[in-house]
């Protein structure tokens, strides 16, 4: 190969034609090279699927080993608000950061029919409704291509932004594509992470409260909808009733601006037919406090250690006064 | 630009080509070339015919004897008036950007670009090509088609490599079929060079843009990994375009320049940028550093050192300013003109060290370098320069750079293919069944390690 780096050295290739370069030879050498890929792709791909599913790269395989009642689901703000020990023996996190509702349907649609999830913590970003398939975390959702791609209607939400890539997606290996040495080095040594929780640990320097009245007003985006319809069916064939939370932001309460007014009613009518309990617009003025106290915060828009947990016991709360 | 849709388009081009008749061949190679550059923003088409039809006329007119400079002025400045207008304007006039057709190419940390993609290197072509039928190297070419299609060559068109009309245009126009020889050196390259961009130049850039994002914040580390990541980010991808210009230049039985000679493992400076970005220090030796010398040895009185220093400085500042108008690519060219000439005033066996020393050397070397390419890559000269501070004072980083394990396999698959091509050069795959067994093994570590959001290739924003 060091002839492909070097000027005088590939000249030379070229005018140096070996005896046995035979345009025959060539032309079954290229053959077998392409039948070598076509059955390397499929081969591998089996192979790496089945690794996916026993990976601790794939969030799939940490519920089903974690065999929860309480299941949060989310971005980063419910990633790090929902403290699951606080919640209770069986609850779990499943929030990704980075991730939105997109996943949130995907991590349910996954879910067996006889799942142990009796109860899932909807950590929503009202984004990820008013931006639909453009919001910016939708791009991250090929993190976890190797599922996503087995589901037709995943499998459009990822190729949504480039319908080109559906043809990628045709390949074995390529949905393994940039991640295949995580999911192979965390199937050979997993990290399960108990709870699935992983507080920050930083806090907030101090800051004035924000002031967010100027800023527009968003409605639902057509595919943020059909998300929101994809969490209910996913969640009424499973039998899972669907708590509904704004995870805490520093100084205000998202569910109560009303700016994400019609976001939050398209989530209540998409919804309604679920077992269903709404806690985006808790009026409480242990929340307020919590929420304007810097201590518990890491930055704006996530909650550190102590914020999760103070964040939680409300939480419980909450669940045990309205959702039961 | 994937590489995705534009490696198969070179196969199917080069498929095609094989089996048309010579006149439908290079219509076809001629249509491609302007249909690839088209489909990125068809607005770029008149720049790029206008470009070659002020080489094509101008040729016209400058052959005719005795030469006339005054003429040949005349058409260098209408050739260069596009890359001016785009590279130069906007720098002093805000607002351009909305009366011109902007790349719609996207780079990444980069921000926007406002020059059409690979301007400069077909602009530099076509100086070329005026400047050598301007002093009778050969006579112009009377065949549009034939000239068109040397100066808009796909494989080339966007990055280089410059090429000459002589090198290119003949055998382009020729239709020397590739011999089986060349057709599996090519795929290698081609294999070679997207496995370098996806599975290096791609994923380094996710790595190296936050860290210019946190500039000083990202402290020491920071520092490093900016400067030293952009290092080999533009080597795997400068280099790995080269090499797909190379292997697809094969596929049509042409040869093209090889950019890149393992310019890591250079011993002076001087020596690396004689093995990085070939053809440009070719066409700056050939059209600006011996030309401006000749005409300093004559117009003055000046000691011969001076001379060469001075040549040398205006050169290489040149070249700073051809990458653009920032203060960050004016110093980049100063400092390469002051390190070249300070060189000189080394001691002969400090430069040219015999045993291990010339290791030593080479790391040295390549340390300058890059510490001196973070300018190409900063957005700022102030940004560059509280990242070098934050190198020099060791200072604490504020955030959570890292590089990851992953990406070292592939950096160590490239240094090893260039150790092995500085040192043992003789050795090379030949055989067909080598070779393909390689370009499989490429093709496989490219798709499994190359990056989900794939980057353009760094130099069309030049």
């Amino acid at each position: 190969m060091a002839a492909t780096s070097s000027t005088s050295a590939s000249n030379a290739s070229a005018a140096k034609a070996p005896a046995a370069s035979s345009p025959r030879r060539v032309a079954l050498a290229l053959a077998a090279l392409a039948v070598a890929l076509v059955a390397f792709d499929q081969l591998a791909g089996l192979a790496l699927n089945w690794i996916w599913d026993r990976s601790s790269f794939n969030p799939v395989a940490h519920v089903r080993r974690a065999q929860p009642e309480i299941l949060a689901l989310g971005s980063s703000g419910g990633h790090y608000a929902i403290d699951p020990s606080v919640l209770g023996p069986n609850a779990y996190n499943a929030s990704r950061d980075g991730q939105g509702g997109f996943y949130v349907a995907a991590m349910l649609n996954a879910l067996p029919a006889d799942t142990s999830v009796k109860r899932v913590i909807y950590a929503l970003d009202t984004g990820d409704i008013a931006d639909g398939l453009d919001g910016p975390n939708v791009k991250n959702l090929s993190q976890y291509t190797p599922w996503l791609a087995r589901d037709p209607v995943l499998r459009d939400w990822l190729t949504a932004r480039k319908p080109m890539e559906q043809y990628k997606l045709l390949s074995g290996l390529y949905r393994f594509r940039g991640l295949v040495i995580d999911v192979v080095r965390r199937w050979i040594k997993p990290r399960w992470v108990g709870g699935g929780y992983q507080p920050l640990q930083e806090t907030m320097a101090p800051r004035p409260l924000p002031d967010l009245s100027a800023d527009p007003a968003r409605g639902p985006a057509p595919s943020g909808i059909a998300m929101l319809q994809h969490i209910s069916r996913a969640a009424k064939a499973r039998n899972i009733q669907l708590i509904v939370v704004v995870s805490p932001t520093y100084g205000y309460d998202r569910g109560s601006l009303p700016q994400n007014a019609d976001v939050l009613a398209a989530m209540r009518t998409a919804f309604k037919d679920n077992a269903f309990c709404d806690l985006t617009q808790i009026q409480d003025s242990r929340f307020q406090a919590m929420r304007e106290n810097r201590m518990h915060f890491a930055d704006g828009s996530h909650v550190n250690a102590a914020g999760g947990r103070a964040y939680s016991l409300l939480l419980k709360d909450w669940i045990a006064q309205q959702c039961n | 630009m994937s590489l995705l849709y534009y490696v198969p388009g070179i196969l199917l081009a080069a498929m095609l080509a094989a089996i048309l008749p010579p006149t439908a061949r290079r219509w076809l190679l001629l249509l491609t070339s302007l249909g690839f550059y088209g489909q990125l923003n068809c607005l770029f088409l008149p720049v790029l015919l206008g470009v070659i039809a002020v080489g094509f006329i101008g040729a016209l007119l400058l052959e005719k004897r005795p030469p006339r400079t005054w003429l040949c002025a005349i058409f260098v400045v209408a050739a260069l008036g596009p890359l001016l207008v785009y590279k130069y304007l906007p720098v002093w006039l805000d607002g351009l950007d909305h009366y011109l057709p902007v790349s719609s190419l996207d780079f990444g940390g980069y921000g926007a670009v406002l020059v059409p993609a690979g301007l400069s290197f077909f602009t530099f072509q076509v100086l070329s090509y005026l400047i050598d039928v301007h002093r009778g190297a050969y006579p112009a070419d009377r065949n549009p088609v034939r000239f068109a299609l040397f100066i808009s060559f796909f494989p080339q068109l966007l990055a280089g490599p410059i090429e000459r009309y002589q090198a290119l245009a003949k055998p382009l126009w020729d239709n020397r079929r590739p011999t089986p020889d060349m057709v599996m050196s090519g795929l290698l390259l081609i294999a070679y060079g997207v496995f370098l961009k996806e599975a290096i130049g791609d994923r380094l850039g996710g790595i190296v843009d936050p860290a210019y994002l946190a500039a000083g914040s990202g402290g020491a580390r920071g520092a490093v990994i900016g400067f030293l990541g952009f290092t080999l980010q533009l080597l795997a991808d400068f280099g790995g375009y080269s090499l797909i210009a190379v292997g697809a230049g094969r596929l049509f039985g042409v040869e093209l320049i090889n950019n890149f000679k393992q310019p890591f493992f250079a011993e002076t400076l001087t020596e690396f940028w004689q093995r990085w970005h070939i053809s440009l220090t070719r066409w700056i030796g050939d059209y600006i550093y011996r030309p401006l010398g000749r005409f300093i040895v004559r117009s003055t009185s000046w000691p011969r050192g001076m001379k060469e220093n001075v040549t040398a400085f205006i050169t290489w500042t040149t070249i700073g300013i051809w990458h653009g108008a920032e203060a960050t690519f004016v110093l980049f060219g100063a400092i390469q003109a002051s390190l070249i000439v300070g060189q000189k005033a080394l001691p002969h066996g400090w430069l040219k060290p015999q045993g291990a020393w010339r290791y030593l050397n080479m790391l040295v070397v390549f340390a300058v370098v890059v510490i001196s390419f973070g300018l190409i890559r900063a957005n700022t000269l102030p940004q560059y320069l509280d990242m070098l501070w934050a190198l020099i004072t060791l200072r604490p980083s504020q955030t959570g750079l890292s590089v990851g394990g992953s990406i070292w396999p592939a950096i160590a698959v490239m240094l090893i293919v260039e150790g092995v091509a500085r040192f043992k050069p003789q050795w090379r795959p030949d055989g067909v069944w080598t070779r393909a067994a390689l370009i499989f093994i490429l093709i496989v570590a490219a798709v499994l390690l190359g990056d989900e959001d794939g980057r353009n290739f760094i130099y069309f924003r030049f």
